[in-house]
C-alpha cells in the first residue's frame, strides 16, 4: 500500500518508525569513526532480488513440438499452468519487420527482405537474425536504449545549456562496443572506472564518459561549492544504482529508502566510491593538432581584427552617448566618490565604485539598440557582425578531448551521511561499500576489506565495478538481460527495469529470468547470444493478433501468449521514413549533425550573448539525413518530431519509453518539412524504381514501405484516389498554385499526376501498418 | 484505500457485476463516458469485467508509470465506454474547482518586491548602509561580505477600498487593487535563474519533472475539443532561463507538456502543410490515411483507433487554433485597452489579449512569460533596478491590468485563476554597492486574482527590509498547492508513479493558502 501523506512534518516521524522498520535494528549514531554496517531482517534478506540466481532445470511442458529453445520451455509452461494457449507463429512479412527493427532500429530493405521471403531453407531466419547481429545498425540501435539510461545529450543542460564538443566520443565508443560484442562485465567496468581498469588506454578514458552524461549545472556566482558537488554526486550514483543495479538508491539521499532495506548510509557509502571522482576534460590530441588549432585560432583573430576594429569605431560615439547619460543620472556624491581617485578611495568607496560601474556599464543591446536608430549604421554594424561570423565559423572543432570521470588522486576525501541531503547536516563517516542488503547473500569475501589505490587514482570505481561484475551479483545480471528481454518483448520479465527492490515489480517468469542471467555469465556475458536466444525463440515468433481468450484473461500479456505490437520509437519513425525513401544516409560515427529546425525551435535556444547563428546547420545536406542516432542533441531543445513521439528528455535516467497518441505526432508527419521531403523522395522513388505503369507503382509502394503485395482493393482504392486527385490538383495548377514534386518525375506523367503520387506517398508514410510493428 | 469521494452529490454509476476474486484499481482517466459522474481520484475503485492482478500491480507499479500499457489501456477503456476519444477529455477534479483554468504571468528574471509590493520603510532609512546583522546573511547568487542596503526609490500609494501598497511602476494595476491578493512571503530555494525557475515551474530545482501546467491538464484534461490544454507564450526576443523544461511534461505522457504559441497566424508548430499542399487536397490525402488506416481495424483497437482520431483533431486544430489567434474580430476599444496601439505595449498586450482569447476556447493552463533571451529583456536587475523595472513594467503593467479589466468584464475572471511571480524576488541589499539587486529567494512577492481569490488580501509578511519570509512563508511548494487547489485538485492526490515513487508537484511539501479566499 502506498504511503499516501507525505507532510515533512510526517516525514519526519515516518523516517524514524522506517528506521527501525527497514533497518530491522536502531539507527546509526554518529561516532568518531566509520559508521559499521547496518543488519537486515532475515524477511528483509529474503527478497527475490538479492538472492543469487541459481541456474534453474528446465521445465517439462506437454506442448514439447513448439518449443524451439530453452526459452519457450519457461514460456510454455507458464501457458499450460494457467490453461492458456499461445498464439500462432506470426506470418514471415510480420517476423522480419519485427527483428529487423528491434536489432537495428531500421526498416528491411527491400532487396534482403526478398532474399529472406523467398529462402526456403529451414535455418533462413536463424541466418538473417545473424547478419542483423553483425550488422553495424545493430550497435546504433542498442547504443540509444543504452543512451537513454545514461541520459546522453552534447549540451549541459540548465540555463546556460552550454555545448559538449566531445561528448559524441562517448557514444561512438557505445556503439562500438555493442558492435565488437564487448562483454557486459567490461562494457560496465569500463564506464565506471576505465580509467583504473586500463590506465593510459584512451577508449577506456572515454568510457567513463558515462557518469558524465546528466545534465550539469555551470553557472558563475557563488553557488555553495559542497552543494554543488553534491549535485553532481547525486547524479551519478543514482544513476549508477537504476542502472547497473537496478535500485532506486537515489531516493534513500535524504532519508531511509521507504520501501527498501537501503538506509541512507548505503546511499552515501555507494556514492563514496565517487567521492574523489572529477569531472575533467583530459587532452586526446596530439601537440602537433594542438598547435594547428591554436595556429587557425591565430589566423581567423588576425582577420577578424581589422572588422572588430571597424565596429569598434562605429560603435564607439554611441556607447559614449550612452555612458554620459547614464552618468548624468549619477547624483553629485555618487559623482563625487567617483572623482577619487582609484587609490585613494576608502574601502567603502571602493565597492560604490565597483557598483556604480555596473550600473554605467553598457550592454550589447543597448548599443545595437541606439546604432539600429541609424539605419545606415545599423546596416553597416549587421555586415560586420556577419562578415566577423563568416570567418569565425571556419574554425576547425577543438583538440580532442575525453569527457572523462577520473580520480584526484589516491585518497579522496572523507563521505559523511548528509542528513535531509544537505551538506550542512552532517551525519555519520561511511566508507566505500555496496548496499549492504545486496551484500547480504554472497560471501564475505564478496568485497573487499580494504581497496588498493595507485598514486593516481584510489581504485574505489574499480572496486565497485568488480563486484558489480561478479558472477554471483545478484543484480547485474538479471537487470540486464531484462532489459534486452523489455526491449525485444514490449514489457520486461521484471516490469519495473530500473526497479528491482520490494516495490518494484515481481518478474513474471523468476525461473526464465535466472536462466537468462546465469546463461549470460555462461556466455562470458556476451550481449549478442542473449538476443540470439530472444529472437529465435518460438515465444518471439509468435503473432501478435491473439485468441480473445487469452486477451481477455491476460490483458497486459504477462504471460507471452502472443507478441505485442509496438509503436516505432521517435528515432525509428524518422530513420524509417528516410529509409524507404532512399535517403537514408548510414555513415556511423562523429560530432553530433546539426540538421535543419524550424525557426520557432531555434528561439528556444537561450542566450544572452550577441550570436549570429544559433544554430550552425551542418553544411552537407547528405548529413541531414543520417541516422537519429548521431543528430545532435541539445537538452534543452528537443526536435519536435522526437518530442512529440515520446523521445527521453535527457534529463534523467529513462528505463521505458512512453508511448502517447496524440495530435501534435499527426501535425509532424502531414505537415512537416521533413515529412513534405520524404514525401517527395519516396513518390520520385516509385517512378524511378517502377517506370512501367501505376500498377507497378503501388506494388512498388507497398514493397518499399510496407514490404508486401498490395491486395487488389488496394490498388483500386490507390487508383482512385489518384484519379480524383490529380483533377483536384490540375484545378490548382491552372489557378497558378504550385505543386509538389516528387524527387523524379518521367516526361510521360504531368505535374498534377506526380503531386498526387506525392500526397499518396505521404499517406503512407502516415499509416499506421508503417508506424507499427506488428 | 483511498475513500471513493462522491464531489457532486451524485451516486456513482451501476457497475457491471464483480468478477470473482474481487475489484481492482484502473486508473482514473479509463471510464470514458462515466468519467463525469465519477469523481476523479487515483485510488478510485472501479469494477471490471475482467480481473488479474498483475494489471493492477503494473498500473501501480510500472516503472515508467503510466507508460506503454497505461495508455493504451486509458484508450481501451475510453473505447469501451464511448469512441475513441482525445485523452485530454475534460474530467473532474477532487473537489469543486474554484477556477476551471488558469493563467499564469510569469516575470522572468526576478521582479523587486520591494520596489512594486512590499514597501520598507526601515530599508530607505538604511539605504547606503550595511545590511543589520539581525537580518541574517543576504543569500543572493554574488554573495558579498558586507552587503549595502539600497532604499527603494519608489513612490508608494495605498489602493482601493483595501488600501493595498503598490508602487507607481504599476499604475494600471493599482485600480485593481481590490481584485488581487499579494502573497508577500514567498520563498524558492534557489538564487540561480534556471533552477529556481525549474522549481517554480515543476516545484524541483531540477530539470525534467512535470511542469504545473501539465500537471493541470494530466489532472483535469481539456476544455477544449481542438486546441492545446496547456498552451505557453514567450518572449519573442528569447526564451527564458531554464528553457524548454519549464513547461515539460517530465515523466508525464508527452501529451501533457505545454505547447508553444508563437506570433502570427499559425501559431502551432507545423500547424499547417506548406503552400504545395492545399486545404483541399490535404482532406483528401487524410480521407485516404483514414480508409486505408480502418480497412483491416479491428473494431476492439482502441489504440489504433485513437491514432486515426488523433488525425481528425489536428485537422480541427489547423482551422481552430488560427481563428483563436485571430485578434481582427476584436474592437479597437479593447486593442487600446491591452495597449495594442503603442509600440511599448503592443507585443505583451497581445499575449495577453490571446490568453483571454485562449481562456474563453477553452484551454486549461496559459501561461505568459515576460522576459526571455537577453538580459536587457528580463526582469533580472542586477545593474539598476529602477531602470530595468521601469522599463518592464512599461511593457506589461498596462496589459496586465487589462486582462484583469477584460476578464472581469466578460464574467470570466469568477473561474480563471490568475497568477503573476517569478521564480524570485530581488535583495534589499545592492549589488557591488550600485543601483541593482542581487537575486533572492529567501523572500517575495506573487500576486493572484479570480477564482474566488478575496481581492484585496495580503498574505505572509517579509522582515523590515524585505529580505526574508518572516511570517506564513509560502514556499514554492505550498503556492503550488494553492493553485492546485484552486482548479480543484488535491496536490497529495494528484500522483503518478515513476520509478518506483508515486511522484507529485509538490515533492514532500506543500500547504493551501486557504487566507486568499478570505
Amino acid at each position: 500500500m502506498a504511503l499516501v501523506s507525505r507532510t515533512t512534518a510526517l516525514l519526519i516521524v515516518m523516517s524514524s518508525l522506517l528506521c527501525a522498520a527497514v533497518l530491522g535494528g536502531e539507527p546509526a549514531i554518529e561516532s568518531q569513526g566509520v559508521a559499521p554496517p547496518e543488519s537486515f531482517t532475515k524477511e528483509q534478506r529474503a527478497h527475490w532480488a538479492y538472492q543469487v540466481p541459481q541456474r534453474p532445470g528446465l521445465p517439462d511442458v506437454k506442448e514439447a513440438g513448439w518449443v524451439r529453445n530453452p526459452i519457450d520451455r519457461f514460456i510454455l509452461a507458464g501457458l499450460e499452468e494457467s490453461g492458456l494457449p499461445h498464439a500462432p507463429a506470426v506470418d514471415r512479412v510480420a517476423l522480419l519487420r519485427r527483428v529487423t527493427f528491434d536489432l537495428t532500429g531500421l526498416p528491411p530493405n527491400p532487396a534482403e527482405a526478398e532474399a529472406f521471403l523467398n529462402d526456403p531453407s529451414p535455418d533462413a531466419y536463424e541466418r538473417l537474425v545473424d547478419r542483423l547481429l553483425t550488422s553495424p545498425a545493430y550497435g546504433e540501435r542498442w547504443a540509444q536504449h543504452w543512451l537513454d539510461l545514461a541520459h546522453y545529450a552534447e549540451t549541459n543542460g540548465f540555463e546556460l545549456d552550454a555545448e559538449r564538443p566531445d561528448a559524441w566520443r562517448f557514444r561512438d565508443w557505445v556503439v562500438n562496443a555493442l558492435n565488437a560484442d564487448m562483454p557486459y562485465d567490461r562494457f560496465v567496468t569500463l564506464q565506471l572506472a576505465g580509467d583504473e581498469a586500463e590506465p593510459g588506454d584512451t577508449n577506456a578514458l572515454i568510457a567513463t564518459g558515462f557518469g558524465r552524461c546528466g545534465p550539469r549545472e555551470v553557472v558563475g556566482g557563488n553557488a555553495d561549492p559542497a552543494v554543488k558537488r553534491q549535485s553532481e554526486l547525486t547524479e551519478i550514483t543514482g544513476t549508477v544504482g537504476s542502472v547497473f543495479l537496478g535500485l532506486t538508491v537515489a531516493c534513500a539521499r535524504c532519508h531511509d529508502h521507504k520501501f527498501d532495506a537501503l538506509p541512507t548510509t548505503d546511499y552515501y557509502r555507494l556514492q563514496s566510491f565517487f567521492a574523489a571522482s572529477q569531472l575533467v576534460e583530459k587532452p586526446l590530441a596530439t601537440p602537433a593538432e594542438i598547435a594547428a588549432y591554436a595556429a587557425a585560432r591565430k589566423a581567423i583573430a588576425e582577420k577578424t581584427a581589422p572588422l572588430r576594429q571597424q565596429m569598434a569605431a562605429l560603435e564607439g560615439p554611441y556607447r559614449k552617448a550612452l555612458t554620459d547619460a547614464k552618468q548624468a543620472q549619477l547624483t553629485p556624491a555618487e559623482r563625487a566618490v567617483l572623482a577619487i581617485p582609484p587609490t585613494d578611495r576608502t574601502p567603502a568607496q571602493k565597492r560604490l565604485a565597483e557598483g556604480f560601474a555596473s550600473t554605467l556599464k553598457v550592454s550589447w543591446e543597448e548599443v545595437a539598440e541606439a546604432v539600429a536608430a541609424n539605419p545606415a549604421d545599423h546596416e553597416t554594424r549587421e555586415r560586420l557582425k556577419r562578415a566577423i561570423h563568416e570567418i569565425e565559423r571556419t574554425l576547425p572543432r577543438p583538440p580532442a578531448h575525453a569527457m572523462a570521470l577520473v580520480d584526484q588522486g589516491k585518497s579522496a576525501p572523507d563521505v559523511f551521511v548528509y542528513r535531509r541531503g544537505d551538506p550542512k547536516n552532517r551525519g555519520p563517516k561511511v566508507a566505500p561499500h555496496p548496499p549492504g542488503i545486496v551484500l547480504a547473500s554472497l560471501s564475505t569475501a564478496a568485497f573487499p576489506e580494504s581497496i588498493s589505490s595507485t598514486p593516481a587514482t584510489t581504485g574505489r570505481r574499480l572496486a565497485l565495478a568488480r563486484w558489480l561484475t561478479r558472477p554471483d551479483n545478484p543484480l547485474t545480471a538479471r537487470v540486464i538481460v531484462n532489459r534486452l528481454w523489455q526491449h525485444h518483448f514490449g514489457r520486461g520479465i521484471v516490469a519495473t527495469p530500473s526497479d528491482f527492490g520490494v516495490r518494484g515489480e515481481a518478474p513474471t517468469h523468476p525461473e526464465l529470468l535466472d536462466w537468462l542471467a546465469t546463461e549470460l555469465v555462461a556466455q562470458e556475458w556476451r550481449l549478442k547470444p542473449l538476443h540470439r536466444l530472444m529472437v529465435t525463440s518460438a515465444a518471439y515468433r509468435q503473432s501478435s493478433h491473439a485468441d480473445p481468450k487469452l486477451v481477455a484473461d491476460d490483458p497486459d500479456n504477462t504471460l507471452v501468449g502472443r507478441m505485442s505490437r509496438r509503436r516505432l520509437d521517435a528515432e525509428s519513425v524518422r530513420d524509417a521514413m528516410l529509409a524507404v525513401s532512399g535517403d537514408f544516409n548510414s555513415k556511423a560515427g562523429g560530432p553530433g549533425v546539426l540538421v535543419p529546425i524550424e525557426k520557432e525551435i531555434e528561439d528556444l535556444i537561450f542566450t544572452e550573448a550577441e550570436v549570429v547563428d544559433l544554430w550552425p546547420e551542418t553544411p552537407d545536406p547528405a548529413e541531414h539525413f543520417r541516422r537519429s542516432l548521431y543528430l545532435y542533441r541539445k537538452r534543452n531543445v528537443r526536435y519536435p518530431m522526437f518530442d512529440a513521439f515520446d523521445a527521453p528528455d535527457t534529463q534523467t535516467a529513462c528505463p521505458q519509453r512512453g508511448v502517447s497518441t496524440h495530435a501534435l505526432q499527426a501535425l509532424v508527419l502531414i505537415n512537416s518539412d521533413f515529412a513534405a521531403a520524404r514525401a517527395k523522395a519516396l513518390a520520385g522513388r516509385f517512378f524511378r524504381e517502377a517506370p512501367a505503369n501505376d500498377a507497378a507503382r503501388i506494388a512498388c509502394a507497398y514493397r518499399l514501405v510496407l514490404i508486401r503485395e498490395p491486395k487488389a482493393s488496394e490498388v483500386e482504392q490507390t487508383l482512385r484516389f489518384l484519379d480524383a486527385q490529380t483533377d483536384l490538383l490540375r484545378k490548382q495548377a491552372d489557378a497558378g498554385k504550385i505543386l509538389a514534386q516528387p524527387g523524379f518525375r518521367p516526361e510521360s506523367v504531368d505535374e498534377a499526376r506526380a503531386a498526387a503520387w506525392v500526397d499518396f506517398a505521404l499517406a503512407m508514410l502516415n499509416r499506421n501498418e508503417f508506424i507499427y510493428v506488428p | 484505500m483511498a475513500e471513493l469521494n462522491t464531489t457532486d452529490g451524485q451516486s456513482p454509476p451501476p457497475q457491471p457485476p464483480l468478477p470473482k476474486g474481487g475489484s481492482y484499481e484502473v486508473f482514473p482517466y479509463a471510464a470514458g463516458a462515466t468519467r463525469r459522474d465519477t469523481p476523479y481520484n487515483p485510488k478510485t475503485i472501479i469494477s471490471q469485467r475482467i480481473a488479474v492482478p498483475s494489471r493492477r500491480d503494473f498500473l501501480r507499479r510500472s516503472g515508467n508509470g503510466f507508460g506503454l500499457l497505461g495508455l493504451s489501456y486509458l484508450l481501451q477503456n475510453e473505447a469501451r465506454a464511448a469512441k475513441p476519444s482525445n485523452p485530454l477529455a475534460a474530467r473532474p477534479g477532487h473537489h469543486p474547482a474554484r477556477a476551471k483554468r488558469c493563467i499564469f504571468l510569469f516575470m522572468t528574471g526576478g521582479p523587486s518586491h520591494i520596489d512594486l509590493f512590499d514597501p520598507k520603510p526601515l530599508l530607505n532609512r538604511l539605504d547606503g548602509q550595511p545590511v543589520p546583522e539581525s537580518f541574517g546573511k543576504v543569500d543572493g547568487q554574488f554573495v558579498e561580505n558586507d552587503p549595502l542596503c539600497l532604499g527603494s526609490h519608489r513612490r508608494w500609494g495605498k489602493y482601493g477600498a483595501s488600501g493595498l501598497d503598490m508602487s507607481d511602476l504599476v499604475p494600471h494595476l493599482h485600480k485593481h487593487a481590490d481584485d488581487i491578493a499579494l502573497i508577500r512571503s514567498c520563498a524558492a530555494d534557489s538564487v540561480v535563474h534556471a533552477p529556481a525557475m525549474y522549481q517554480m515551474n515543476s516545484g524541483r530545482v531540477f530539470m525534467g519533472y512535470p511542469s504545473l501546467g501539465s500537471w493541470v491538464t494530466y489532472g483535469l484534461g481539456s476544455e477544449s475539443d481542438d486546441l492545446p490544454a496547456f498552451v505557453v507564450m514567450t518572449q519573442p526576443e528569447g526564451t527564458p532561463e531554464g528553457g524548454a523544461p519549464c513547461w515539460g511534461a517530465g515523466f508525464l505522457p508527452a501529451n501533457y507538456q505545454g505547447t508553444l504559441f508563437r506570433n502570427g497566424p499559425n501559431p502551432i508548430i507545423n500547424l499547417r502543410p506548406s503552400a504545395e499542399f492545399s486545404p483541399d487536397q490535404q482532406r483528401r490525402t487524410l480521407d485516404l490515411l483514414r480508409a486505408m488506416n480502418e480497412q483491416d481495424l479491428d473494431a476492439n483497437d482502441t489504440e489504433l483507433s485513437a491514432r486515426i482520431a488523433s488525425y481528425e483533431l489536428a485537422f480541427r486544430m489547423q482551422s481552430a487554433a488560427p481563428e483563436a489567434v485571430d485578434l481582427s474580430r476584436e474592437s479597437e476599444a479593447t486593442k487600446r485597452l491591452y495597449g495594442l496601439d503603442d509600440p511599448k505595449t503592443a507585443e505583451f498586450g497581445t499575449r495577453c489579449l490571446l490568453a483571454r482569447r485562449l481562456a474563453e476556447r477553452g484551454v486549461r493552463f496559459i501561461q505568459l512569460y515576460s522576459g526571455g533571451g537577453p538580459v536587457a529583456i528580463q526582469w533580472d536587475a542586477h545593474d539598476d533596478v529602477d531602470a530595468n523595472h521601469e522599463k518592464m513594467c512599461g511593457l506589461t503593467d498596462k496589459p496586465v491590468a487589462a486582462l484583469l479589466t477584460d476578464l472581469k468584464r466578460t464574467g470570466l475572471l469568477d473561474d480563471t485563476l490568475v497568477v503573476w511571480g517569478a521564480e524570485f524576488g530581488r535583495t534589499p541589499a545592492s549589488q557591488k554597492g550600485g543601483r541593482g539587486r542581487d537575486h533572492n529567494a529567501a523572500g517575495f512577492t506573487m500576486w493572484m486574482a479570480g477564482g474566488g481569490i478575496k481581492g484585496g488580501t495580503v498574505v505572509g509578511a517579509t522582515d523590515e527590509i524585505g529580505l526574508k519570509a518572516v511570517e506564513d512563508r509560502a514556499h514554492v511548494n505550498d503556492i503550488h498547492a494553492t493553485i492546485l487547489h484552486a482548479m480543484g485538485l488535491d496536490h497529495k492526490q494528484l500522483t503518478h508513479l515513476h520509478n518506483g515513487r508515486d511522484e507529485r508537484l509538490t515533492d514532500v511539501g506543500g500547504r493551501v493558502i486557504k487566507q486568499l479566499w478570505g
